[in-house]
This record gives structure tokens, sequence and C-alpha cells, in this order.
């Protein structure tokens, strides 16, 4: 099973680093949207190699389902974007950047090279939706009430920036009507 | 049921927050909710306080919710700190928004999930809990920020602070990531032990150990993760950026305090040459100077007091920095001195609301021109906030100042130099805040400017009356709330 | 069970349920479609595609008509003096008639019966065909398969401002995902391989080998993947699906497609959220994602989940929320043609055109079978185990007069039963199917503000109260 799992991982990390490259290479907003989608399929793939299964159907189920939707839509809504060119940036933060980038990768490649790389069998139940279910709702039952208050924050939050109007902003409007009809009424009649 | 006493604020704030919801959708009358707000948020607070006073050993929570919430009396001292801003905070907005027609009950109830997150986030003894209770409080001061959506500044400032703000907070999971693959262990206890043992990746520890600092030092507002503050600050409602001046700040000091004790106290990560102290006493110098000095340059009251903050999370973290050494002093010179700040800021920023009213806001030094001879007894609770926060006996930031430099030189070697850098710091300070106070009293308006006019408002002037008395008492007599930060220090270190 | 074994029956199983979803079920109800709405409007319907049939053939045919006419007086006349010489022999008391015995005229009823049946709808046949002028139009069956021909051999025009490969991709997306949901769907109980040609014992957990061998007999699930995830394998199949809508409608450089590709992601988003939590109280009562183990639950129980109250409910809530989110009417507001020309299917054509039509076809089949399972029993028929019909009591019927006897038990050999089981569940999804099709034809369009008002403040709260109630009730009950 270890020879098909490994397989699996090298085949999903593939796809998903294309799809990562693409994600940022794409001129297209759209596509480059595509290809996030892409990613996010590669990378449940990379879970179920690690035998957490569930957590790849709630992957699929929210990334693609959900927040890439969401990302196509609001694309969608703001219409095709005019061609862009890339920003130029200047030669030296380029290769600053390629420094960053080397270096990041170095000190992570150095502290991970002795951490042994033996596949561990997983505890029975381990990722299923009973075995998920069980840890959730006995042992982190506190991180998970407190989603639920994050959650209530956030809808209210948006809420309060999205609802129905003040009675002050209902004024102003009002106040700019009288304004407009009072600018036209001004105006002498054809 | 005797089990949960020590959650019993937590809980209060919690359930207070989705009544205050429901309350919201039946009733007329926005301002009542401010009320409601208040006395539950200020229950809470004293029921923490009580808890606190009353020294009693707190029974451990039921086996069931793990141990991902502290039970100890520093989170108490910080359930009163956060509530009291809060509670604070409600009452100034009670009067803001009905003076600015702006009246809509969601900004109660996100005060209130401010407030819980910001208590989850101080109680945190686990990365999990730490991370929502970031996200609850920051998601809903971004909401807060932007609650005034017509006002182009508002929406800049909370864009940027959302922006920025989820960013460090994707630094900080990624740290704590890194710390977690380095120990194995989410919670502070188990990294911490593990770190003590010394079997761990150190390159692994160090980087992950830096980006939840830079996660967190985002959060106070401390250089260079600050450049969000003054937009932020100025942009938002003056009852919202006494909150977050208040609340969210005291919330991620506590966490500092916790993670550095409890989670990096091993000698190599808190070693003057190669950990944490170094990495503070850099953020806190900057923050100090920087704070201070931009300040002086500012020409709108709100934005001198956002450069202000900067600079008071330089002195708290001078403290911090000094715990290294000295231990408990210091850690309860910085729970003083976040005590001091909380009320002090809170009747600053609320004796500005009362200042102004509809049409004619105060924010710039010009609208404050000569208040002080035309209305004294509005901008007498203001003067008495600006000398506290710039350390003035016999005034609660007096004692703060003074714990936390003490805590400084009690440490020795570099950080006496370190109070010194402080203390000339402040003196800068001494010249922005006492000028505020110069323009109000001597300075007359420009001709044909509008001026000022005070509101009338019960619920700002309870608030002020409130902060302003605090002020006082723990300046006149500051051992009583310092003996329960002394308490709750000692508590932590053990 | 080697390697190739499983490869083999995973290929056999993917080939079933590809046929009878896309290639079976999809057509019939498209023609059904196109046949009721004929009917409603009165207009011809799908019934021009045929096969000619030479003259001479037809000429035969026609020499036929009016022997089958008297085969089928003939038959049934038969049968008619067969039950009358049954009534005789009851009444009279005497063994034989006319040297037969009672059994003889049973079976004359029968045979005679069936033939004279045979006989009839032959005739209706051939003198539809004669009558036509030897066109076999199979009622029009056809129409589906000369749809398939015109799409494949039609141009393939992509408009030439559209990003050609999100133009691509889009129906493919929307068709595999529709038919991939199929995965996880049991459609019969397990089968026994050894035991095939055996009457297997009814509650046995692991069943012997019936070669003698003494040796556990090879269970094959009749479903292409078990996986532990189950339902929630289709949601987020599904909601992968509702990218291809979008997508479609924004490549295709048209502003109706790019209003009906928002719509279309807009409206799916929406009901799959409703959907999703329509069914919890199905998890929450049958305590499995299995789909296999939520049919094996209501087979074992012995009642089908749209009889436990709670689940009454969701049953009608899934099914609105199940015919919204396949954006069929009077939800099609993403291809309304009287506001949108054709929605996101506007700028497509040929075979492009076509995987999105059955892609659709699919998507309603799919939610038909998940209704199926969840509420209806999946393959479940009454009093049918795994050893046969168990019709409930013991007793016996003889038939007067000979030594044939009806049994409360009948003993079916497994193969009879499994393919029974198959029968059953197909013919369910064949009646949810037929139910969402005459609320296609009887229901007028609802305008887009009402569905998004209906889905967030009518099905979603209403749902969240259904798991409410029956967490109350689990609660009580257990």
């Amino acid at each position: 099973m270890t020879d098909a799992k490994f397989l699996l991982f090298f085949f999903c990390a593939a796809i998903a680093l294309a799809g990562a490259i693409g994600t940022i290479a794409s001129k297209l907003p759209l596509r480059a949207a595509m290809s996030l989608l892409v990613t996010i399929i590669a990378l449940a793939g990379l879970y179920l190699t690690l035998d957490a299964q569930l957590l790849a159907a709630i992957q699929v189920l929210v990334y693609a389902g959900a927040v890439v939707v969401l990302f196509v839509f609001v694309i969608m809504l703001i219409g095709p974007a005019p061609e862009t060119s890339s920003a130029p940036g200047s030669v030296v933060w380029r290769m600053l950047s390629l420094v960053g980038i080397a270096m990041i990768t170095a000190t992570f490649a150095f502290s991970f090279v002795d951490v042994a790389s033996t596949w561990v069998a997983p505890p029975a139940g381990f990722g299923t939706v009973r075995g998920v279910a069980g840890e959730m709702y006995t042992k982190a039952l506190v991180p998970f009430e407190i989603v639920a208050m994050t959650l209530t924050t956030a809808i209210v939050g948006a809420l309060a920036i999205a609802r129905s109007k003040t009675a002050s902003e209902l004024a102003e409007m009002k106040r700019r009507r009288v304004a407009e009809d009072a600018s036209a009424a001004a105006q002498p009649a054809e | 049921m005797s089990d949960w006493l020590s959650i019993v604020p937590l809980l209060l704030v919690a359930t207070s927050g989705l009544f205050i919801m429901l309350a919201d959708a039946f009733s007329k009358e926005k301002a009542e909710l401010a009320l409601v707000t208040a006395v539950s948020l200020g229950t809470a607070g004293l029921v923490a306080v009580g808890l606190l006073a009353s020294g009693s050993a707190l029974p451990p929570l039921p086996e069931v919710l793990g141990s991902y919430l502290a039970v100890d009396e520093l989170s108490l001292f910080f359930d009163f700190v956060i509530c009291l801003g809060g509670a604070l905070s409600a009452l100034v907005a009670g009067g803001y928004l009905r003076e600015h027609e702006l009246e809509r009950g969601e900004l109660y109830v996100l005060i209130v999930l401010a407030t819980f997150g910001a208590m989850v986030l101080a109680r945190s003894t686990d990365l999990l809990t730490l991370f929502l209770g970031l996200e609850t409080m920051s998601l809903s001061v971004y909401a807060m920020i932007a609650f005034r959506r017509t006002s182009a500044r508002a929406v800049e400032g909370a864009m940027k602070y959302f922006l920025l703000g989820s960013f460090a907070a994707a630094i900080l999971l990624f740290g704590g990531a890194l710390l977690y693959a380095a120990t194995g262990h989410t919670d502070f206890a188990g990294i911490g032990a593990k770190i003590g043992s010394g079997e761990v990746e150190p390159v692994l520890v160090l980087v992950g150990m830096l980006m939840v600092l830079a996660g967190l030092a985002f959060k106070v507002g401390a250089v260079p993760f600050h450049m969000w503050t003054p937009d932020a600050y100025e942009g938002a409602m003056t009852p919202v950026t006494g909150f977050m001046s208040v609340a969210v700040k005291a919330a991620a000091f506590a966490v500092f305090v916790r993670i550095l004790v409890v989670a990096l106290p091993g000698e190599e990560v808190a070693s003057m040459t190669s950990g944490w102290p170094p990495v503070l006493i850099f953020l806190s110098v900057l923050s100090m100077v920087y704070g201070n000095v931009a300040a002086v340059a500012q020409k709108s009251v709100k934005r001198m007091l956002a450069y202000s903050s900067i600079a008071h999370a330089g002195y708290i973290l001078l403290g911090l920095a000094a715990a290294s050494v000295v231990g408990e002093p210091a850690i309860s010179g910085v729970l003083f001195y976040l005590l001091a700040y909380t009320v002090s800021n809170i009747l600053a920023f609320g004796s500005l609301v009362m200042i102004g009213s509809r049409g004619k806001e105060a924010v710039d030094y010009d609208d404050l021109a000569g208040v002080g001879r035309r209305h004294p007894y509005v901008a007498l609770p203001f003067i008495i906030g600006v000398l506290s926060l710039m350390g003035f006996p016999p005034t609660a930031g007096f004692f703060g100042k003074y714990y936390v430099f003490n805590a400084a030189v009690q440490a020795g070697g570099g950080f006496v130099w370190l109070a010194v850098i402080g203390l000339l710091a402040s003196a800068v300070g001494a010249y922005y805040y006492l000028r505020v106070v110069v323009v109000m009293l001597m300075k007359s308006p420009a001709e044909g400017q509008v001026v000022a006019v005070p509101m009338k408002s019960g619920y700002v002037a309870s608030a002020l009356a409130m902060s302003g008395a605090a002020v006082m008492v723990f300046g006149l007599l500051p051992s009583w709330a310092l003996d329960l930060a002394i308490s709750a220090a000692q508590k932590l270190i053990g | 069970m080697d390697l190739f074994t499983q490869i083999l029956l995973a290929i056999a199983k993917i080939l079933f349920v590809v046929i009878v979803a896309v290639g079976a079920f999809a057509p019939v109800l498209l023609w059904a479609e196109r046949r009721q709405s004929a009917m409603m409007q009165d207009r011809v319907g799908p019934h021009r595609a045929h096969i000619p049939l030479p003259r001479s053939v037809v000429e035969g045919l026609r020499l036929t008509l009016k022997p089958l006419e008297a085969g089928i007086f003939g038959s049934f006349f038969a049968a008619g003096l067969a039950i009358v010489a049954l009534v005789i022999l009851l009444l009279s008391s005497r063994e034989t008639l006319f040297g037969q015995e009672a059994k003889t005229y049973y079976l004359a009823v029968v045979g005679f019966g069936i033939l004279g049946v045979l006989a009839r709808v032959g005739h209706k046949v051939h003198g539809g065909i004669v009558e036509s002028g030897g066109k076999i139009a199979l009622l029009g069956l056809l129409h589906p398969l000369a749809d398939a021909i015109k799409m494949i051999f039609k141009e393939d025009f992509v408009p030439p401002k559209a990003d050609k490969l999100l133009f691509s991709i889009a129906p493919i997306l929307t068709m595999v995902t529709a038919i991939a949901a199929f995965a996880v769907v049991p459609f019969a109980d397990t089968l026994f391989l050894e035991c095939a040609t055996d009457v297997v014992p009814r509650d046995v957990a692991t069943v012997m080998a019936c070669d003698g061998s003494g040796g556990v007999a090879t269970a094959i699930p009749m479903q292409i993947a078990s996986l532990d995830i189950g339902i929630l394998f289709i949601f987020a199949i599904a909601g992968t699906g509702v990218v291809g809508a979008a997508i479609g409608g924004y490549s295709s450089d048209n502003k109706y497609s790019l209003m009906g590709g928002l719509r279309a992601a807009s409206q799916m988003v929406s009901y799959e959220v409703a959907l999703g939590l329509t069914i919890v109280p199905c998890f929450m009562i049958y305590d499995s994602l299995r789909l296999e183990e939520i049919v094996m639950w209501q087979h074992e129980a012995g009642i089908w989940g749209i009889f436990i109250p709670p689940l009454t409910i969701a049953c009608v809530l899934y099914l609105f929320a199940a015919i919204a989110e396949t954006k069929r009417v009077p939800f099609d507001l993403p291809e309304g043609e009287s506001e949108l020309v054709g929605g996101y299917l506007t700028e497509y054509s040929g075979m492009k055109f076509g995987m999105f039509f059955a892609g659709e076809f699919v998507e309603v089949v799919v939610l038909g079978a998940l209704a199926t399972v969840l509420f209806f029993g999946g393959w479940d028929v009454p009093f049918l185990y795994r050893s046969g019909f168990d019709l409930p009591g013991t007793w016996e019927l003889v038939i007067p007069m000979t030594d044939w006897v009806i049994q409360d038990t009948i003993a079916l050999q497994h193969w009879a039963v499994i393919v029974i089981q198959v029968i059953a569940f197909l013919l369910k999804i064949a009646i949810l199917m037929w139910l969402q099709l005459m609320i296609r034809w009887t229901l007028p369009r609802f305008r887009y503000d009402q569905i998004m008002k209906v889905c967030w403040k009518g099905l979603l709260p209403l749902s969240i109260a259904n798991i409410l109630l029956t967490g109350i009730i689990v609660l009580l009950w257990t």
C-alpha cells in the first residue's frame, strides 16, 4: 500500500505545484481561479495519502464547491479586466526576492533533513467521519465552541457593514435627492 | 457546577453577546442596548475581579474541556481589564451613535463578541485557542472600524487593517505550525516542556517563535509592525478607537506574557544572546522612540493618540523583556500598566467624543482650541486622561510607568540603559501631551472656524466619570490593584 | 479475490452505472419530458425520428394483421373457455373434465391470457407501423438517439473572442462531475459470487461459500466505491460541478451567458447549503454517512425513511432543494429563455451543448437516486430478503383442486434477489424522476429574488429546525 501512496503523493504533489504556478502565472483572473481549483483538488488527494478521508472531502466541498465558486463569482461580477502588464520591478528587487526564497528554502531543507521520514500507521478510525467527529466533540470541544462564536462574529460583522442604511445615511440620501430635484427645477424648461 | 467557576466571566460575555444579538433584532431603541452591553460586560468584569480578590483557590475545569483555557489569576485579571474596556467603550458608543445618528445594534454585538475573543485570547493556553480568539477579536474589530461605511477614511482604515491583519494572522499561524512541527505539541505547557528537554530542532523553534512574536507584535502595534495603526485609529469611530487601543492590546499582551513565560521559558530561547529578549528589546526601543517622535508631528489628536499608543506598546514590551531576568515584578508591572492604560485611554477617547457633536466633531488640535475655557467640565476629563497617559503623578499612568521602569532597573545591566531611553522618550511624549492641554486652555479658535460643541449624553458622561474616578483611585491608592497584579504574576510563575 | 477480478468487477460496475445513468435514464427522461410537454401543449412531440422499413416488409406486415386479429380473438376465447371449465369443475366437485385435470385448465387460462395480450400488443405495434407507411418510431424513443447523432455531427461553434480553453472545459466539468457522483450509490445488496445460483441464508453476516469448499463466499458490494465519507463525496463532486456552469457563462463572451452563469453559480451555491442541511436528519437517524449502510438500516428496520416523521419533512425539503439545485423549472432562471435567451448555454452548440444537456439530466438522475437511497429504501423491496420473499405471518394458500401451494415464504435464488433489487431501485428512481417532470411542467417560473428568499429564509431555517427536532427525537428515543 505504501508504494501506491507514494505514487499518489508524487502525482498529487506535482499537480498541486502545477496548479499553484498556474494560479500566479496566469494573466486571466478566471484561469487563475481554475488553476487554484486544480491545486485544491490535488491537495485533497494529498490528504488522502495521509488517510484523512473526511478532511479531503471537506477540502473539496468547502474550497472547490464554495470558495472557488465565490472567487469566480466575484470575477464575473467585476467583469473581464483590461490587459495589465505585470509590474516591472527593478532587477535588484527581483534578485533580492530570489535570495529570500533561496534562504527560506535552505532553512527548511536543513531543518527537515534529519527528521526521520518513516510512514507511521495511523490509529484505527483515523480520518474517518466517526474518528474526526469523536475528536471534535470530545477532546476539542472548547475550540469547536469558540469556532461557533468566531463564525457568528464574522456574520454579524458582514451584516454590520452590508446591512440596511442608518438614519444618518438615509437623511443624507434624501438631502442629495432634494438638492438634485432643486437643481433640476432651477433649469429652464425646454 | 463549581468546576466552571473560573470561566464564568467568559460564559457571561458569550451568552450576553448572543442575547444582545437577539435583542437587537426585536428592539426599537438601540441606545438601551448600549446600557445592556455595558451592564453585562461590567458584571463579567466584576465577577472576575471578585474571584480574584477573594483569593480562594480556583477549581480546575471539567476534564471534558481539556487544556485549552487557562484557569489562573492572570486570566481573571485580564478578564477584568478587557471587560472594563469593553463596558466603558460600549457606554461611550451609546452616546456617540445616537448623537451622530449611526444607531444600529450590530455595533454592540460586535463589541461584546470582540470582548469575548479578547478574553479567549488572554486565556488561551493552546495555539488553537490562541488563533481562534485572535480571529474572533480581529474580525469584529475590522467590522467595527468599517461600521461608518459612508466615510472613506473608515473604509480605508478597515481595509488596511484587514489586509495586514490577515497577513499577520497567517504569519502567526505558520509560526504556530512550525512550533508544532518542532515539538509535537500545540499547548504552551507541552511546547515549553519539550523545548526545555532540549530534544528539538532549534532552527524550527526560533523561526516559529519569531513568526508568532511578529504576529502578536502586529496586534499590539509595535514598530515595525505599526503601519496600520494611525489609519485604523483615525478612520474608526472614536469609541471604537478607544476599544481597539485598550482591549485588543491588553489581550495581545496577555498572550505575550503567557507564551513567553509558559511556552518559551527554556534557557536556549529565553537567553539574552539567542532568544526572545533581544527581539522584544528591539521592538520596544523602536516603538518607544518612533511612536513618541512621530506623535509630535501630528495635526490630528486621534492620530497623535494612535502614535502614543505605539509608544505605550514600547514601554510594555520593555517590561516584558525585563521579565526574562526579574520575572514577577516585571510582569506585575506590565499588568498594572495595562490596567492604568485602559482607564486613561478610555478617558481620553471618551472625552474626545464628548467634546464634539454632530457635524462638529473634535478631531484636530484646532478643533480643541479654547475648549477648556468655554466648557471646562468637558475639558477636565480629557486633561486628566492625557496627564495619566503622560505619566504625571498622582494619576494611574504614573505608577504604571514607575513599576515598569523600576522592573527594568531591577533587571540591571543593559536594561538600565533601556529604562533611560524609555524615560527620554516619555519626556518627548510630555511635549505633545502638554501641547493638547495648552491648546485647550490657552488658544482661541481661529476666525470663522467651526468650533466643537460638546454633546449631551448621560452614557458618555457616566463612562467618563467612572474612568476618571478609576484613574484617580489607581493613582492615589495603587496598592490594591497592584496586589492583585502581583498575586496573578506570582501564581503564573509559580 | 485477485487484483484482476477486482479491476474487472470495478469496470463492469462503472459500465453498468454509466449505461444506466447516461445511456438509459437521461435519454428516457428527455423523451418523457418532451412527450409530456407535447401532450400538455397539444403538439406532435418527439414522434418523428424513425427507422424506415422497405415497402416489401411493410406489405408483409400488413398481411400479418388479419391473422393477428384472429389470434387475439382465438386466444381470449380459449382462455374464456378454460375459465368456464374451471368454474364447472369447482361447482361440480369432479376430478376431471374431458379427461383433463384442473391443473391443465389453470395453465390454459394463464397461457392463453398471455398469448392474447402479446398478440394484442403485436397488433397494435404492427398496425402503427403499417399505418405510418413503414416507420418504426418506437413511441419517439428514437428521438434522443437522433438528437445525440445530430449533436455529434453539428458544427462545434466557438465564439471568436471566447476563452477557448475554459469554453471547452466547462461542459466536461459539468457532465463528468454529474456522472462521478454515482460512484457511491449502491444499486443492490451484496452479491455473493459463489452462491449466485443458490438460496442464501437470510440473516447471516458472513455467508459461507456454497461450493462446499468451506471458505467464505466472495462478497461483491454492488456499488463502485464504498467510501467512509459516503454522501459527502456526492456533495463534494457536485459542488465542483457548479464551476462548470459559471465558467461556461463567463468564457462565452456574451452578456446573456454571463448573467446566466452568475445566476447559476449563485443559485447552486445557495441551494447546495440548503440541500446539505436538509439531509442532516438522515445521518442522525441512520447513524452513518455510507449510503450502503443507510439502505441496510432501512432494510433491517423494515421501514423506509420517508415514514419516519422528521425524515418526512426532510424528504419534502430535500426534493424542493434538489429540483432547485438542478436548475430546472420552476428554478431555471439561469437559462430562462424569456429573459436571457439561453443563459449560460447561449453560445454553446454541438456536442458541447450536448454534454451540458446530458450533465443536467444525469444530475436529475443522481439526485433522484440519492432521494431513493435516503428516503425510499434504496434497493429495498418490502418483504424481500436475501433468501427470497417472506410475507408477514405464517400461512399457506392451497389453490383449489391442485397440489399447488402458495406460502408466506418464497425462496429465491440469489441472482434473482439481486436482479429484483436492481429493478426496484431503478423503478424508484424512475418514479422520482417522473415526479420532478410533473413539477416541471406544472409550475411557472419563480422570480430571481423569490428563489433566493425561499432558499435563505425558507428552506434553511426550516431544515435547521428539523435538525433540532430530529435531535430531540433521537435523544428521547435512545
